[in-house]
């Protein structure tokens, strides 16, 4: 992914979107948090 | 809560520490991390965890690293002791929380078997870093120590490492939230609420658990591979495509990868090398893995009915080889292969609970 991020804008343009796709998987991390682990025992712990 | 999702959290906040300090602390902050985390959630939990895990190392280092029997059987037995007093269900689940403790067990064990082959010798410091690896300490996978110490030692910060623990991250979450938690759990169970015949329900709701049971546990290793990468650890796959398999044998090379490699390396190969008994040793394997699962006879039943597949792929493919060809070269022949697997694996899972039987009766199944 970042090689395709260099090689369509400058690596300044690549950190920025790196970095707000961070943030992004911070937000979706925090609003899954809730949800159970699955119905396997072995998944949940 | 979803513990392993906090533990991710953890990780994608710790990262900037991680490359912001000095590689020469680089473990340590990984470590301390692991240890806060686990602390802060059952701290009971990890002093039984650390204490089995000192007093192995000690065993090893009274040996100086290569173990005699006694040294082998009694580091390989602590570790398996609050696995099974865990397995076997018994009452300490208000004070012994499991955390991940079959993938921790197993760690322990394949160091243990390392030592006695004279391939590892690793300090204490070491040793606690490898096991206490937060990224893969819930859902695996089960990483190897001569594999873990590598990367740690070559670790340098990598955007392009970086940016790919992400993409595994999200492909996770993808999985785990829309495939497996709404489409085979949620809507499937609204789509197959009031369907007829009741056979054909059975047969999807068999397929659902099976699609839903790869989509979590592939999407929970995503999200271990992703994290492992965003602290620049690269370690090993657990699923490779697994229902692209044309035979049962190839889809236990496929599926769940590090627990199938593990027991290739430390139950089939010793078995196979002390009984020369090819399917002892892999009837043996195939309940360890099941087993690890859970202690249960429904377990032992879904062991017993995979190793009986492979050994059918196996004597087929002697016994029948023109059909064999067939299956693994032609076209056709791949995706009836692919899709007997799939129909295999599913009806397996019949074993562990894919259907709710008790709510059929035996006249209602054919009407």
């Amino acid at each position: 992914m970042y090689s395709w991020l260099l090689n369509h804008m400058s690596r300044r343009w690549a950190n920025f979107f790196i970095l707000c796709w961070y943030l992004l998987l911070l937000y979706l991390i925090a609003l899954s948090i809730q949800v159970p682990q699955g119905r396997f025992r072995y998944l949940e712990w | 809560m979803n513990l392993q999702l906090l533990f991710i959290a953890v990780v994608l906040l710790a990262t900037p520490l991680v490359w912001y300090l000095p590689k020469a602390i680089q473990g340590s902050v990984m470590l301390i991390a692991t240890l806060g985390v686990l602390l802060y959630i059952a701290p009971l939990s990890v002093c039984l965890m650390l204490v089995v895990a000192v007093l192995q190392w000690l065993i090893w280092k009274q040996q100086q690293f290569r173990l005699n029997k006694f040294g082998l059987i009694s580091t390989v037995l602590l570790p398996l002791l609050p696995l099974v007093t865990y397995k076997i269900g018994y009452e300490t689940a208000h004070w012994l929380l499991p955390l991940g403790l079959s993938y921790y067990a197993f760690r322990q064990i394949h160091v243990a078997f390392e030592c006695y082959k004279g391939q590892a010798a690793p300090t204490l410091k070491e040793y606690l870093q490898y096991l206490l690896f937060l990224p893969v300490m819930l859902i695996g996978p089960i990483h190897r120590l001569p594999e873990f110490q590598r990367s740690l030692r070559r670790n340098k910060w990598q955007p392009a490492f970086f940016s790919e623990g992400m993409e595994r991250i999200l492909y996770g979450l993808v999985k785990i939230n829309f495939f497996g938690n709404y489409l085979f759990t949620s809507k499937a169970a609204d789509w197959l609420q009031h369907m007829h015949p009741p056979l054909l329900k059975i047969y999807l709701q068999m397929m659902a658990f099976t699609g839903n049971a790869y989509m979590q546990f592939a999407g929970f290793s995503d999200l271990a591979i992703g994290a492992a990468l965003l602290w620049g650890i690269r370690i090993i796959e657990n699923f490779n495509y697994p229902f692209l398999a044309t035979n049962m044998q190839e889809f236990w090379q496929r599926w769940h990868i590090s627990l199938s490699s593990w027991c290739r390396d430390y139950v089939f190969q010793p078995i196979l090398a002390a009984s020369r008994n090819r399917w002892a040793a892999l009837a043996l394997s195939m309940l360890v893995l099941a087993l690890w699962h859970e202690i249960s006879a429904r377990y032992i039943l879904w062991g017993l009915f995979h190793a009986s597949l492979v050994l059918l792929t196996v004597r087929l493919r002697k016994a029948a080889p023109s059909v064999s060809r067939f299956i693994n070269q032609n076209p056709t022949g791949k995706w009836l292969g692919r899709l007997w697997v799939l129909h295999l694996f599913a009806i397996s899972c019949l074993f562990i609970g894919a259907v709710n039987w008790s709510t059929y009766s035996f006249t209602q199944l054919f009407k």
